[in-house]
């Protein structure tokens, strides 16, 4: 059963000049219990996909299709229902910034305040389930450090205090969106290994441009490109056997693999190819790719792929 | 190509200026004519502090950098400007390296008009060499840094850094803010450049990985104060500093997924 | 799209004024100060807006009026943005200790009110209008320096401006090529405004009569009807044209600077996917 299926999900922003589409036609379920990464690079859409998960989109966006979260539709919710969602059901670790944290509030208060929302702990219960939370992130003296200041601390423990914020109601679903970007390597790995402990019997959607965050953290990886889904299948198969042309490319140009890069660049949202979004790209493409817009198809065991070689 | 000895920034504060707080500290090192070094440190480090010293774009409070020969600390302003065309840099963030009001063209004919190189006509024709060298349409000479990508706007910075020939270049963190694909093109670009001018390269990056790739030799930089250097190959196979054991280690945890099965 | 209708407006306003100023020879059928008819007509065909207590056509006084008042005006927001914009660049870009030195000395000076300063310089100097403007333009900028060197700073150290430097670019060359045309915005939005706080100051010192009392402009205009008293008379036609004008063109300005700001705001700009 799924946690979170999503049909048909196409977004476009109107704009002075026109309609943008930025995602199209996405097919998309999380099951309980997966972890699944979208993986992609800028102007993919990704970020747009985590954003209409938790209806945060601005006005200008149109959103179509359906997301069913526990039989539900989440797209055609109201406003008030979505804040019952959000915070308490579907959770989201923000990306760590500057402006991540209220830098007024004690961090015990703004781990608190999804708590005061959506359940009914209060004083010193409410202290409890706190002090619980940072002892689960392992971060020590709980009682002192929840009375600090986001300022006070170092990015990794920031880092904590926000992977805290989104767990405060034990959600259904965690949505991180670059997680790791914008971090030194050491506060990454740290990082990398506590969000693989709290992660483990929770449903993740990890969006990300970082192969290896993906690949540490996703039983699952779904790669975006140009508003569409090309490949998906259990990341540790994907990884090792990449079968869409761009999966292969980006995999090719990571420094330690070589370094090769793919020729070009992603077309612009309302720009793309009328064939195969990837063939201007493509070392392999044939003819008919130039015209067939492909489909993602199933091959073999649970992998989908969108590339007219495995028809 | 590049010598520095005991160099050191630092910003004084305090009762009669007494208390120092180091960006940079006693760093010496050197860079052989046509070698690429790879700077490693994390953010807060003082890798870019140093590498602006290099060129001096930051004036150091102590030590000696000698270019080529010349003793860069002891040039006077005009001196300093007829030196400059020789060392460039490239910054990390594509969005503050170009000027928002100039079309990128102007941007890259920037240095040739400064220094006077050609006619309008042959400095015209000198731009779309150059946007070819770094693998620019020429269509693109009009756009405004805000209508490009990242990458392309990493490859006009790189155009105009290198439109006055330089010797030696400095590369601060040139692919951060760029996605995997973007960074192979641009620093396969780069390696490309440097064999055809033959470039000396200083090249600053956080990611082991990459500096493994890039550089002949390397550094790292920790707080200020230079913890290991040497042949790349040498350190990245037995590191001797506790804290490049510690950068190499996160960094090999990132790679685990490539499942080459060492 | 609202503001930019409100822009085009007020520029179309501003527009009509300076026609009026530049023509005005040909505008006003009679001469400023000629006296051409029976004092207190109100307006008919002959004097659109009638006469004054000495017999001197209304109208006509209004339209030479606008040279002094707006060029009093535009010019003292010249010369005060002109010299807040150079001071705040060189400031900001080269920075250091006269740098430091310059902004404590402004602190100093910015709590000091231009206008009951210039009340005490004019009773002892009895200026004309020129110098009245120069020293209005020159304290004037006080506040714009600080307004300008604070972006300037901020450029200065912006990786493209150590760009321009690293390619040999002379300092002069960094400050008028890369760093004043991405100040423009900012210096733009601050001579509508200085203009219109500068007319209306003009205005006001001519009111209370601190120039030459010879010149026609809006401010003496008020003056001699307020003093003739046109208020307590009943004779709208002498006191509200020119207190109309002064209203109309420091609305005008004020909402091109509202909309110019609008405009010009970054965050606006980046409204993109």
């Amino acid at each position: 059963m799924s946690l979170l299926a999503i049909a048909d999900l196409s977004v476009q922003f109107e704009s002075r000049s026109g309609t943008v589409p930025v995602l199209d036609h996405i097919d998309f379920a999380i099951n309980t219990g997966e972890r699944v990464a979208l993986i992609g690079e800028s102007g993919c859409g990704k970020t747009v996909f985590g954003m209409s998960v938790m209806r945060l989109l601005p006005s200008n966006a149109r959103i179509t299709g359906s997301a069913l979260y526990a039989g539900r539709d989440i797209l055609r919710a109201s406003e008030r229902e979505m804040q019952q969602i959000r915070g308490k059901k579907i959770a989201m670790i923000s990306q760590n910034s500057a402006f991540a944290l209220n830098p007024v509030l004690t961090v015990g208060d703004q781990i608190a305040e999804s708590l005061t929302l959506h359940t009914s702990c209060r004083g010193e219960g409410l202290e409890r389930e706190v002090i619980r939370l940072l002892t689960s992130l392992g971060i020590e003296r709980p009682k002192e450090n929840m009375q600090k200041y986001p300022h006070e601390f170092s990015g990794g423990m920031r880092e904590r205090i926000l992977i805290a914020m989104a767990l405060a109601c034990n959600p259904d679903l965690v949505i991180a969106d670059e997680p790791t970007s914008g971090l030194d390597a050491l506060v990454k790995a740290q990082t990398l290994r506590l969000l693989k402990s709290v992660m483990q019997d929770r449903t993740l959607l990890l969006i990300t441009h970082d192969l290896g965050t993906a690949s540490a953290l996703a039983s699952h990886t779904a790669v975006l490109y140009a508003g569409e889904i090309v490949e998906y299948g259990p990341t540790h198969e994907l990884f090792r056997h990449p079968m869409h042309p761009y999966t292969q490319g980006l995999l090719a140009s990571s420094p330690s693999a070589g370094f090769h890069p793919i020729p070009g660049m992603s077309p612009a949202p309302g720009q793309v190819p009328h064939g195969c979004r990837f063939c201007p790209r493509c070392s392999s493409a044939m003819d008919r790719c130039n015209s067939t817009h492909p489909s993602l198809k199933k091959s073999g065991n649970n992998r989908q792929v969108r590339c007219l070689r495995y028809d | 190509m590049i010598e520095l000895t005991s160099v050191s920034k630092y910003y004084s504060s305090g009762f009669l200026c007494r208390k120092r707080a180091y960006v940079v500290n006693d760093v010496s090192l050197a860079i052989r004519k046509g070698e690429t070094l790879g700077l490693a440190g994390e953010s807060g480090s003082g890798k870019s502090t140093l590498a602006r010293m290099m060129i001096r774009l930051v004036e150091p409070s102590a030590g000696r950098i000698v270019f080529d020969g010349i003793d860069l600390l002891a040039l006077k302003k005009p001196a300093l400007r007829q030196l400059r065309p020789r060392m460039q840099i490239v910054f990390q963030d594509p969005d503050t390296s170009l000027d928002p009001r100039l079309t990128i063209g102007a941007s890259v004919a920037e240095p040739l008009v400064v220094w006077q190189k050609a006619g309008r006509h042959e400095r015209d024709d000198r731009v779309i060499e150059l946007f070819g060298m770094v693998g620019l349409q020429p269509e693109l000479a009009d756009r405004r840094p805000f209508e490009l990508s990242g990458g392309q706007k990493q490859r006009a910075a790189l155009a105009r850094a290198i439109a006055l020939e330089p010797e030696f270049l400095v590369l601060d963190e040139p692919t951060a803010a760029l996605d995997l694909s973007v960074q192979a093109q641009i620093l396969s670009l780069v390696q490309v450049l440097q064999k055809r001018m033959n470039l000396t390269l200083l090249f600053i990056s956080h990611d082991l990985q990459l500096i493994g790739r890039m550089s002949d030799s390397m550094a790292v930089l920790h707080e200020g104060r230079l913890v290991e250097s040497g042949k790349t190959d040498a350190i990245l196979r037995r590191p001797s500093d506790p804290y490049t054991i510690r950068l190499l280690e996160a960094a090999r945890e990132s790679e685990e997924w490539f499942g080459k099965d060492k | 799209m609202t503001r930019n209708i409100l822009l085009r407006v007020s520029v179309a306003i501003l527009f009509l004024y300076f026609a009026v100023a530049l023509l005005a020879p040909f505008i006003a059928p009679y001469g400023a100060t000629a006296i051409v008819g029976a004092p207190l007509q109100p307006p008919d065909s002959e004097h659109l807006l009638g006469t004054n207590n000495v017999g001197q056509d209304i109208f006509s006084q209004l339209v030479y009026g606008s040279q002094v008042t707006l060029i009093f005006g535009f010019c003292s927001a010249l010369l005060s943005v002109s010299i807040s914009t150079c001071a705040g660049i060189v400031l900001g870009y080269y920075g250091g200790s006269v740098d430091e030195v310059v902004c404590r000395v402004l602190d100093v000076l910015m709590p000091i009110p231009i206008f009951p300063l210039l009340i005490v310089l004019t009773t002892f100097f009895n200026p004309g209008v020129v110098q009245v403007s120069i020293v209005m333009g020159v304290l004037g900028s006080i506040h714009g320096i600080r307004l300008i060197r604070a972006p300037a700073l901020s450029l200065a150290e912006t990786p493209f401006i150590e760009g321009a430097k690293s390619i040999g670019a002379s300092d002069l060359r960094i400050m008028s090529r890369h760093i004043l045309p991405n100040l423009m915005p900012i210096v733009t939005v601050k001579f509508v405004t200085a203009s219109q706080h500068f007319l209306v100051m003009g205005v006001g010192l001519s009111f209370i009569g601190l120039w030459d009392t010879m010149t026609v402009d809006w401010g003496s205009m008020i003056q001699n009807a307020y003093s003739g008293g046109a208020l307590s008379l009943g004779l709208w036609w002498w006191i509200l044209p020119p207190g109309l004008a002064v209203v109309g063109i420091s609305l005008a300005l004020a909402l091109a600077g509202y909309s110019l700001e609008e405009s010009f705001n970054p965050r606006l700009e980046v409204n993109r996917i």
